[in-house]
């Protein structure tokens, strides 16, 4: 086994055992912690695929921005640090449907995979030359030059979705008056 | 020769109408004038008629007047058309003029009832009706005049239709009339079927002018004369009998007619007695041949008839309503002339239907004469010695009681003898034993005629009086009707508390719109026979081109038949003498067997109630609640029922839990994949 | 490594997301789940980009890091909203679909 495929082994491991952290811990904030590991090593998996850029936007944006939200809205919904959810489970009957379509589902995605079926469908188009382009202009003009020419659409339409996204938090976060309670 | 019979049809049906529509607001007097004139025009049209039939030759004393046509379909073609011959003119003769005398008693009978309008219309409804019945041409039309005298009946009976026991006799009566109406109309259908053509001369008579053929017989000129197969004759002939019987209350048809006396009395006396029941005796008499050529139907005929006959007078002997009596005889009465008509004698019936319209409606009249006195008593317990009060009617009475007693020289006398003697005629000629024994019959109930005729009349008339309190006059007419002419005239002797001394101070006899008819009708029943008297038969001859010649009783047995009638009919009234008239009358409840057998009419009624109507009311209710409710109405709620039941099934997908719904689209997603999976 | 490899760590990493959303009752838990499958889905995206030489997988990626930051912007919002003033956090609570 080389370096690198124990370095994936690791990483795999790491990443499944963190995402399983993340619905098996009690405590919300340890699953939150949880999912940041995985973010990480998710990270770590786009570095091992040579995508250096997106592999960072992957740190920034998603373990960084996104996941000291979700610890903002965790502490403010729980100030005593005990987010556990009380009661009972009035589904419990859910755990055994959910692990047994998950072990279907699991199933069939990695006969899927396994038995050539994805592979065989996802032909290349035709020669994009991804690789041949990140060895002449590096790999964040790569990316850009993509994003600006051939997905400057859907690019410009992002950012519209952001600021709808911002404005309706703004006006969900709204603390109603007495007027205008709902 | 004249033909006005159109007139006979037109007057009465214009007094219906103009009395239906307007007779409401009109003054009394002016719906008296209207009610009965048209009728009197009518009989002064049916007897200008008579009489220029007189005037012309025997062979061709017929006229056919057709109007329109009112069939043409295919083969079928008929018209509307009046015929006027011997036999329609005799009948409209009795229709037209013991109907005017009964519309003359009406208006003193019917003085107190709030309906007043309403009943001379509907009886001129019905005069109208029986004319159509008797002058049609064709048998589509009989039939059309069938229904309107059942119709006419109907509405008659039901007259005081807030008595539910008169709505139930009315509705009885059309009932069983309907069964009738259904035989004439199968026998139709197989007269069109054989003929071709539904037209008397067409189908009895012949007519060499469009060559129809008759049925082979003595009217049938020879080269038209045609013979259908036996067992068609026979089936038409017995489906005609069908509907003679329903209409003329004969075994077993004859439940409707006692309850039918819950109409008003001048009805009983109009259209069961003297008119409407005689339609069946009509019938037969006008299908002679058609009856004569088919074999085994007269010996029915005679056999039923001679059943009804001693059946009714039976069950007349324990009658306690008079009217009841009267109708029982009406029924025995009518049972003799159908067996006449069946010893063909067709004449010799169309003869005693004359006299007892004269007999049968004077009886009816004078009882009612007596029940409007007693202000709506009927029954003869109650009754008694009021022949000090009622002069008039108790004469009258013993006239009729005489006459229907066949006494000689009454009109009944001559009329039941001339149907006994055919009826021994035929026995001696044809040796058949039947006959023989009907004949007996008939003897036997001629006595019994007369012991019930003079029961009636000695328990009413003689000893001392029986009842208790008269009600106020006029009160058998029930309360006014709803927003109607003013209600009765109070009658001003009249006081609301009877005298104690005698309970009969207030009964007076009859006025005189009523008294006139009873008399004119008395003096016919005396004299009325002698027109069909065994030395002069004049009415046989008249009759012999449509009814054929009667048996003709020779001397040895003319004799022994008299003498047999007259002793029978003498023995029943001197028995009704010993028990009714030499002492007061008793008429207390009796236990024995045989009365009380005849008190029920023989359990006939009961007997249609457990095997007829019980199961059809059965069956209904039975339909209507598994059939209807649960099959129909069940499936149907059933299936709104299975649509809510699934959508309640449905719902508990639904609970409202996101996690439940993720659940199901994580499980939608798994078999995508599945899918997927298994098509490599 | 092989395409296959990736993508079946991919296929584990979505299938526990999945479970996980449908098993916590937690909304803040909910919520890491998802986020957890559309990183499995990144992660598919940049193998495919990586073994078939093209730069669509490395769009779809940013697009798909896009729209979750902002569907957690406003998911968040959303449950801040519902569950400020409650003293439990249960997603089950939210049941008045209930038909």
């Amino acid at each position: 086994m080389t370096a690198q495929q124990l370095a994936f082994f690791v990483l795999a491991f790491v990443a499944v055992a963190s995402a399983l952290g993340v619905i098996l811990f009690r405590n919300a904030v340890y699953s939150m912690l949880s999912l940041i590991v995985n973010l990480l090593s998710l990270a770590l998996f786009f570095l091992s695929l040579q995508a250096i850029f997106v592999a960072t936007i992957q740190v920034l944006i998603y373990a960084g921005a996104v996941m000291v939200l979700f610890l903002f809205v965790v502490t403010m919904l729980a100030p005593e640090a005990d987010t556990n959810v009380s009661g009972s489970d009035r589904l419990r009957w859910q755990w055994v449907a959910t692990a047994g379509l998950a072990v279907i589902l699991a199933g069939g995605l990695i006969l899927a995979v396994a038995n050539g079926a994805v592979a065989q469908d996802a032909k290349a188009a035709g020669p994009n030359s991804l690789a041949a382009q990140v060895t002449k202009v590096g790999n964040v003009q790569a990316f850009g030059l993509a994003l600006f020419h051939g997905f400057s659409f859907p690019f410009e339409v992002t950012s519209v979705l952001l600021v709808i996204a911002v404005m309706g938090a703004v006006v969900l976060s709204r603390r109603f008056s007495g007027r205008e309670r709902e | 020769m004249l033909n006005l019979t159109v007139f006979t049809l037109a007057l009465p049906l214009a007094g219906f109408l103009i009395l239906g529509l307007f007779g409401r607001r009109l003054p009394r007097a002016l719906i008296a004038w209207i009610g009965c004139g048209t009728i009197l025009l009518a009989f002064a049209a049916a007897a200008a008629d008579f009489i220029s039939m007189l005037g012309t030759a025997q062979t061709s004393r017929v006229a056919d007047t057709t109007f329109f046509n009112w069939v043409a379909s295919g083969s079928l073609r008929i018209d509307f058309g009046l015929l006027s011959d011997p036999l329609s003119a005799i009948m409209l003769l009795v229709v037209t003029g013991v109907g005017f005398l009964i519309h003359v008693y009406s208006i003193g009978y019917m003085a107190d009832d709030p309906g007043y309008w309403r009943f001379f219309s509907f009886l001129n409804f019905f005069v109208f009706a029986m004319a159509l019945l008797v002058a049609a041409d064709n048998f589509l039309f009989l039939l059309a005049g069938w229904a309107g005298v059942g119709l006419a009946s109907f509405l008659l009976i039901g007259f005081w239709y807030t008595r539910p026991s008169a709505v139930a006799a009315a509705t009885k009566a059309f009932v069983v009339n309907v069964i009738g109406d259904f035989g004439l109309l199968l026998a139709i259908f197989l007269l069109f079927k054989t003929f071709g053509t539904l037209g008397y001369e067409a189908i009895l008579y012949g007519n060499p002018a469009s060559g129809h053929s008759c049925i082979a017989g003595p009217f049938c000129p020879a080269p038209l004369a045609i013979h259908p197969a036996g067992a068609t004759l026979t089936a038409i002939a017995l489906l005609l009998f069908v509907a003679a019987a329903a209409k003329s209350a004969q075994l077993p048809l004859h439940v409707w007619l006692p309850d039918a006396m819950e109409g008003p009395t001048p009805v009983s006396a109009l259209i069961h007695a003297a008119t409407m029941v005689t339609a069946g005796v009509y019938l037969v008499a006008r299908a002679a041949p058609l009856f004569t050529a088919a074999p085994g139907v007269l010996p029915i005929v005679g056999g039923v008839a001679g059943g009804t006959a001693l059946f009714a007078a039976t069950i007349a002997c324990v009658q306690t309503d008079i009217k009841r009596v009267l109708a029982y005889s009406t029924m025995s009465q009518l049972g003799y002339m159908f067996m006449g008509e069946a010893a063909s004698g067709f004449s010799t019936g169309i003869f005693h239907l004359t006299t007892h319209a004269y007999f049968k409606a004077l009886l009816f009249m004078s009882a009612g004469a007596v029940i409007h006195a007693l202000a709506g008593e009927q029954d003869m317990r109650k009754m008694g010695g009021l022949r000090r009060k009622l002069p008039t009617t108790f004469w009258c009475f013993v006239a009729g009681g005489l006459a229907l007693a066949a006494i000689f020289p009454f009109a009944g006398f001559w009329s039941k003898d001339a149907i006994l003697g055919a009826i021994l005629e035929r026995a001696s000629t044809t040796g058949i034993g039947g006959w023989y024994v009907l004949y007996a019959v008939g003897i036997l109930t001629a006595g019994l005629t007369g012991f019930y005729t003079f029961r009636l009349i000695f328990g009413v008339f003689l000893g001392q009086y029986r009842g208790g309190e008269i009600a106020p006059h006029g009160a058998e007419h029930g309360p006014p009707e709803p927003a109607a002419a003013p209600a009765s005239r109070p009658n001003g002797r009249g006081r609301e508390v009877a005298s104690r001394r005698d309970p009969l101070a207030r009964v007076h006899d009859v006025g005189a719109a009523m008294r006139w008819p009873m008399l004119i009708l008395a003096v016919l029943a005396v004299i009325g026979g002698f027109y069909g008297t065994p030395f002069s038969n004049w009415l046989g001859d008249f009759l012999a081109p449509i009814a054929g010649t009667s048996p003709d009783v020779s001397g040895g047995t003319l004799a022994l038949n008299i003498a047999l009638g007259l002793a029978a009919a003498i023995l029943g009234i001197a028995l009704a003498w010993l028990r009714y008239g030499a002492r007061q009358a008793s008429f207390a409840p009796t236990r024995n067997p045989i009365v009380v057998f005849f008190e029920n009419r023989y359990y006939v009624d009961a007997l249609y109630d457990h095997v007829i109507v019980r199961p059809l009311l059965w069956a209904g209710r039975l339909l209507r609640r598994d059939l209807e409710g649960v099959a129909l109405d069940g499936g149907t709620r059933g299936v709104g029922g299975v649509v809510g039941w699934s959508s309640g099934v449905l719902r508990a997908l639904q609970t409202g839990y996101a996690r439940n719904y993720a659940l199901a689209i994580f499980l939608g997603a798994t078999l995508i994949v599945v899918y997927y999976v298994m098509q490599r | 490594m092989p395409l296959n490899a990736y993508l079946i760590v991919g296929a584990l990493l979505f299938t526990i997301g999945a479970a996980g959303v449908l098993v916590r009752r937690n909304p803040l838990v909910m919520f890491m789940s998802i986020e957890l499958m559309l990183n499995a889905v990144n992660l598919s995206f940049m193998a495919f980009a990586h073994f078939l030489d093209s730069v669509d997988g490395w769009m779809f990626v940013f697009l798909v890091l896009t729209v979750a930051a902002a569907e957690v912007v406003v998911g968040l919002a959303i449950i801040v909203a519902i569950f400020r003033t409650r003293r439990e956090i249960d997603v089950d609570e939210l049941n008045t679909l209930k038909g």
